[in-house]
């Protein structure tokens, strides 16, 4: 039960030694290696953590210092929260694996793997909160660490300009969110998300409860749209969709590659899973049996337009670019708006596919990136038309550019081609034939621009001799992710009952608010028995 | 205890005041070209969130909430100013510093690599 509240305490905890260690000791080997131990630590606990939630069948709650959840900040796990941050895990390492290679000996070391075991106690922590507030301040953690590493190069011009904007609109979002967890609080007089889902579930009303403040906000439902409103420009600002993602094309290839990866891979799924959580497990927008059914339908239609507009917005715009990494980052905005589109749909089988689909994305666009990074490293320019066919020299980066980009695409072997085949099964199910014409119309479009990058990359002409440099984070990175976008996520039949688990878990949170009500009746309880009473 | 009407004044008043500065730093973030300026209004936007968030958590007729005694609880729950907005407002300010510092940072750095904070000659300069 404490190994959830281990691995961020362990990821914080390790990022601020390595600063201070670097005072001491020199060696980038050092840094690489303590990075990679921690990194692959906190794999094990949060796979542990998964385990354990799906084979209960209960989420897990961890009472911070020991205080009950209304009271105290607690952190909850459902299957949702579990499998997303054990996947981050997984796919961190690989990254880790990769900027031992990418980074080697640059003087910045300590800095960087500070900022990025900091960006994974942020995503981590998302993940795993069952707290409002604890929220806002995970995504603080999670935006700062992610505005220092786009400034990472901090004395070019594009890092640094694209840093600012990033960092600028991201203290925005951060504030609209605060305000959003300030009106839970005034209307529903906690901040714990397990009892704000029970007291929108007027099955789940025990007590009686009024709203706090009568004299600002008398209408709990015109709060809560106000709410959603503000938390959704948020979460949709996280996760780069359409009329938030102006800062995404510009920060994403400004970083160094591994960190490109992760903000194409991870962060943006980070964004998505709050918007998930929000929507269906605290205010359950989309549960006939909550308050806020009535929401329902500006909900889906928000959310359907967003996700459109971004998936048919950002492949006409992958076609046009001429610097690869943008194309890439273009080709994330499409995807976060395919599972925005699985979100609108409130069924179970929408939020199962959005989920495969995320977790096929993450992997497809890390390991695009970091080949694709080899490919820039090598040819010294991010213009596609000057790219080297680095696909000639080393097998395994063509063979990875290959396999991520038709993933992507979704041809039929890859895992990318069955999310959404199920995106599609979940279109017509919920009977959104417009939605199919979106995902075939994008994926038609973007298919020209991966083909754009996948063609010098793996038929260019090859590098000179003094151009070719040593792999050897790479092979351990793409030892890791091709089998996982091949065999692991590519297999309906090993993740159906995953993903159907974790759909059941989000659409119907009867567990969820139990758990979180269980922990207080349970605390209460034994206080009782202790005093003599 | 109901309020007199210069109260209801007061406080409406200081709703509206809130949302009208927000509204103003809002204005002030997208129309002012400096990036000093955009800053500062970024930091009055938050100032005045975290002030409405206080507002939030008063009470009219009401004792700071500290509890000298035991005796005194049951006055301490009917009176008291509800503590728990003012942590969280305390969490954002601490956030805020940090955002604003960084941001500060990348502005020395911007005017380093620019020669200038305005944001249309940056627009000039990339091209």
């Amino acid at each position: 039960m404490h190994a959830v509240a281990v691995a961020p305490a362990l990821l914080v905890a390790v990022a601020f030694t390595l600063p201070l260690l670097s005072l001491k000791v020199r060696r980038a080997k050092l840094f690489h290696g303590v990075t990679l131990a921690t990194t692959s630590a906190v794999l094990v606990l949060t796979v542990y953590n998964y385990a354990y939630v799906s084979s209960s069948g209960r989420p897990l709650v961890y009472r911070m210092g020991g205080w009950p959840p209304p009271l105290g900040i607690v952190y909850e796990v459902d299957p949702l929260s579990a499998l997303l941050a054990a996947y981050t895990a997984l796919v961190l390492v690989a990254v880790v694996a990769y900027s031992s290679w990418y980074l080697g000996e640059d003087s910045g070391l300590p800095y960087y793997y500070a900022l990025l075991l900091g960006l994974e106690a942020g995503l981590i922590g998302i993940y795993y909160t069952g707290d409002v507030f604890n929220l806002f301040v995970m995504i603080e953690v999670l935006g700062i660490t992610c505005y220092g590493l786009v400034a990472y190069y901090r004395s070019t011009k594009e890092a640094v300009e694209a840093s600012f904007k990033y960092a600028f609109f991201g203290a925005i979002a951060g504030l609209l969110y605060f305000l959003a967890a300030v009106l839970i609080y005034a209307s529903f007089g906690n901040l714990t998300m397990g009892f704000v889902a029970a007291f929108s579930r007027p099955t789940y009303r025990l007590i009686y409860w009024n709203v706090a403040s009568t004299l600002i906000w008398g209408n709990i439902t015109a709060a809560t749209g106000a709410v959603l409103a503000l938390s959704l420009w948020t979460f949709t600002f996280k996760a780069g969709v359409f009329p938030n993602h102006f800062w995404l094309p510009d920060a994403h290839p400004a970083a160094p590659t591994p960190i490109s990866a992760v903000l194409s891979g991870l962060v943006v799924n980070a964004g998505a899973y709050a918007a998930v959580r929000f929507l269906y497990t605290v205010f359950g927008v989309f549960d006939p049996l909550s308050e806020f059914y009535e929401l329902s339908g500006y909900v889906k239609a928000v959310l359907m337009a967003v996700g459109a507009v971004s998936a048919l917005f950002a492949s006409v715009m992958m076609v046009v670019q001429t610097d690869v990494k943008r194309l890439i980052a273009y080709s994330t905005i499409m995807h976060l708006g395919l599972v925005f589109t699985g979100f609108s749909l409130g069924t179970p089988e929408g939020v199962g596919a959005s989920v495969y689909h995320m977790l096929t994305h993450a992997a497809g666009k890390a390991l695009l990136f970091m080949s694709a990074g080899v490919a820039i490293e090598v040819s010294r320019t991010r213009r596609i038309a000057e790219l080297r066919g680095v696909g000639r020299v080393y097998k395994l980066v063509g063979l990875s550019t290959l396999l991520s980009c038709l993933s992507l695409v979704g041809l039929p072997p890859l895992a990318g081609f069955f999310s959404k085949l199920v995106l599609y099964q979940a279109y017509v199910q919920s009977g959104h034939f417009e939605l199919i014409a979106v995902l075939l119309t994008s994926s038609a479009i973007a298919l020209l621009g991966y083909f754009k990058v996948l063609y010098p990359i793996v038929l260019g002409q090859p590098p000179v001799g003094s151009e070719v440099a040593r792999l050897r984070g790479f092979g351990l990175a793409a030892a890791l992710l091709i089998p996982l976008v091949l065999i692991v996520v590519l297999n309906p039949p090993v993740v159906g009952g995953i993903l159907e688990q974790v759909s059941r878990a989000v659409t119907d949170p009867g567990k969820y608010i139990d758990e979180a009500l269980n922990s207080f009746i349970n605390y209460v309880s034994r206080l009782y028995l202790t005093s003599g009473g | 205890m109901a309020l007199s009407t210069i109260e209801r004044f007061l406080l409406t008043l200081t709703l509206y005041n809130l949302l009208v500065t927000a509204a103003v730093s809002i204005y002030g973030i997208v129309a002012r070209p400096s990036l000093t300026k955009k800053i500062i209004s970024l930091t009055i936007l938050g100032d005045s969130l975290n002030v409405l968030a206080i507002f939030i958590g008063f009470r009219v007729f009401s004792i700071p909430p500290e509890l000298v005694s035991e005796v005194e609880l049951e006055r301490f729950v009917g009176l008291a100013v509800d503590p728990l907005p003012q942590a969280l407002v305390l969490t954002a300010i601490v956030i805020g510093l940090a955002v604003t510092l960084f941001l500060v940072f990348l502005a020395l750095q911007v005017y380093r690599l620019y020669g200038t904070l305005d944001t249309r000659r940056i627009r000039e300069l990339r091209g």
